[in-house]
């Protein structure tokens, strides 16, 4: 949906001359030089052989959002196969590059939580905006995540700490996880924030696959070996004042080969 | 980091050279640009003062067939105040991008012609800026020298409140002020006079519409202070206002700025919204 009466063209360039500026003002790298409105910035970063990092752009190539964006429930666009997050290009690009990784690990360093996220449950209100508008995708890489061990997807966006199982189908949470994902909360944005929220509360009543939920400020600290990852949500109880105590609130372990969070 | 600071000037560089010479010939001879230059309107008449100021358009064409990166330089005599004076945009083939400048001329400016100068690469374009004093006006909120304020949201000018249009129901429409720090005060707007004016009533309009009801956005609370040898002075005070257009007025008296002190908004609070300031 259209949030500005702009006409595409100019739109366009106008967008070409945000992604320059960006460029310009960012520590970006020479690869990721825009041309014109188009901005290449999905990358791979790999540590050896225990990790490739697929650094990916879901905001640049995705198809409008389904339903006329925003919460909805029932939206059977969603499932359109025809629908892309990622575009068919770089999902390509993803799909190949996660099969022949050959490393230990594959973390998927992306902007919208991929986990199904409900804001009500009966029947299940969905963001159009997060991966769940866009469920092709999302089971295309899911089916991947279930043949090549290891596969960490890790989210910012909603200034929000999550920790998730992932699974080709939420709905029965008895399946076996084919991947975690571990959302970061925001630095500063939201203010103090709170430990959890009503919300955030009802969300994990509603969703199994949710193991964790909090909503202070704060950053994600993650070790990987060769078998296992482990994730310490460290947090702050205030930030609007200096001297604040950083304590880790929850931490968790998955297996490299029986993918799911548990409790460290 | 001096590396790669080299390569980002190098890379600026470039694209330059692209917008100066467009796509390179494949054959020797003079470089041709693909980029059309031209400025209006024909001449821009303006009055004197900081938010009285006019509007220039500069348009750039890209008559070639690839796309570019083109930039025009703008430049002016000192009297001119030019918010901007680089234009850099991307040109699809064919597309003209037409950018606004905004120019004033501070109070004081001796009347005459200013012209404002305009290059991208050779090619060259002119505005004449034609400068006038400001006409009279009675309300001293509109012949100050200076308008300033502690911060201004986006779209919400300092200007705006000066600009002798006091609807609420345009005050979203560049016609109005708001600070830029939200839950954030005080906040500050100050007026400031070439020579002291004597001064006895200031009116302060917030807004007041549908959208923005004064008993959720109105300003609240808020000081009235003059500059005086010794610094600001508190001449009056407004607390748990809910009215739309509150007048305050005070002992007669010279001074050569006067500022309001916000500290209050009435509901959501988060920020001071005007819509227009009258002084006399």
């Amino acid at each position: 949906m259209p949030r500005f009466d702009v006409p595409a063209r100019d739109f366009l360039v106008q967008r070409a001359n945000a992604y320059r500026a960006y460029w310009e003002n960012q520590p970006l790298r020479r690869p990721q030089q825009p041309t014109g409105a188009g901005m290449r910035l999905h990358r791979r970063l790999r540590f050896g052989d225990l990790a490739e990092a697929h650094v990916l752009d879901t905001r640049q190539y995705r198809s409008d959002q389904a339903c006329g964006d925003g919460l909805r429930t029932g939206c059977a666009q969603r499932d359109d196969p025809r629908r892309t997050l990622l575009g068919a290009a770089q999902r390509g690009w993803l799909l190949d590059g996660m099969q022949r990784a050959g490393t230990r690990w594959n973390l998927l360093a992306q902007q919208v939580m991929m986990a199904e996220c409900r804001y009500g449950a009966d029947p299940p209100l969905l963001d159009m905006d997060k991966w769940d508008g866009y469920r092709a995708d999302r089971d295309r890489i899911l089916r991947t995540a279930a043949r090549v061990p290891g596969t960490v997807v890790l989210t910012g966006d909603i200034h929000v700490n999550y920790a998730a199982d992932l699974r080709p189908d939420f709905a029965r949470p008895q399946s076996p996880a084919v991947a975690v994902e571990l959302v970061g909360t925001s630095i500063s944005s939201g203010g103090n924030g709170t430990d959890s929220t009503p919300t955030l509360d009802q969300q994990r009543r509603d969703s199994p696959h949710l193991l964790f939920a909090n909503a202070q400020r704060g950053y994600l600290r993650c070790t990987l070996t060769r078998t296992t990852l482990r994730a310490d949500y460290r947090t702050l109880p205030y930030i609007n004042h200096p001297g604040a105590p950083v304590t880790t609130r929850a931490s968790f372990v998955s297996h490299r080969d029986r993918p799911g969070l548990n409790p460290a | 980091m001096d590396r790669i600071r080299a390569h980002r000037a190098a890379a600026l560089l470039a694209v330059v050279v692209t917008a100066v010479g467009g796509p390179a010939p494949a054959t020797a001879g003079p470089p041709r640009t693909g980029v059309r230059l031209s400025a209006g309107p024909e001449t821009l008449p303006i009055t004197t003062g900081q938010c009285n100021g006019g509007q220039l358009l500069v348009r750039l064409t890209n008559t070639g067939r690839t796309p570019v990166y083109a930039d025009a330089v703008l430049t002016a005599p000192e009297a001119l105040h030019l918010p901007r004076r680089l234009i850099s945009t991307w040109l699809p083939a064919g597309y003209t991008r037409t950018v606004p400048v905004a120019v004033s001329a501070p109070t004081g400016t001796p009347a005459g012609t200013y012209t404002v100068r305009v290059a991208s690469g050779a090619r060259r374009a002119a505005v004449p800026v034609a400068v006038s004093p400001a006409r009279p006006t009675t309300d001293l909120a509109r012949s100050a020298a200076r308008v300033t304020a502690s911060s201004s949201r986006t779209g919400f000018p300092v200007c705006g409140a000066v600009d002798g249009d006091a609807d609420p129901a345009r005050w979203g429409a560049g016609t109005g002020w708001a600070d830029g720090t939200g839950r954030q005060w005080p906040d500050w707007y100050a007026l400031t006079w070439s020579h002291p004016q004597q001064l006895t009533r200031v009116t302060v309009t917030t807004v007041d519409s549908p959208q923005y009801p004064t008993a959720r956005y109105g300003l609240r609370d808020w000081d009235v202070q003059l500059a005086t040898h010794t610094g600001w002075r508190t001449v009056a005070e407004v607390r748990g206002n809910t009215a739309r257009t509150v007048s305050s007025t005070f002992a007669r008296q010279p001074s050569s700025a006067l500022r309001l002190v916000t500290l209050a908004a009435n509901g959501v609070n988060d920020q001071t919204r005007i819509v227009e300031l009258a002084i006399s």
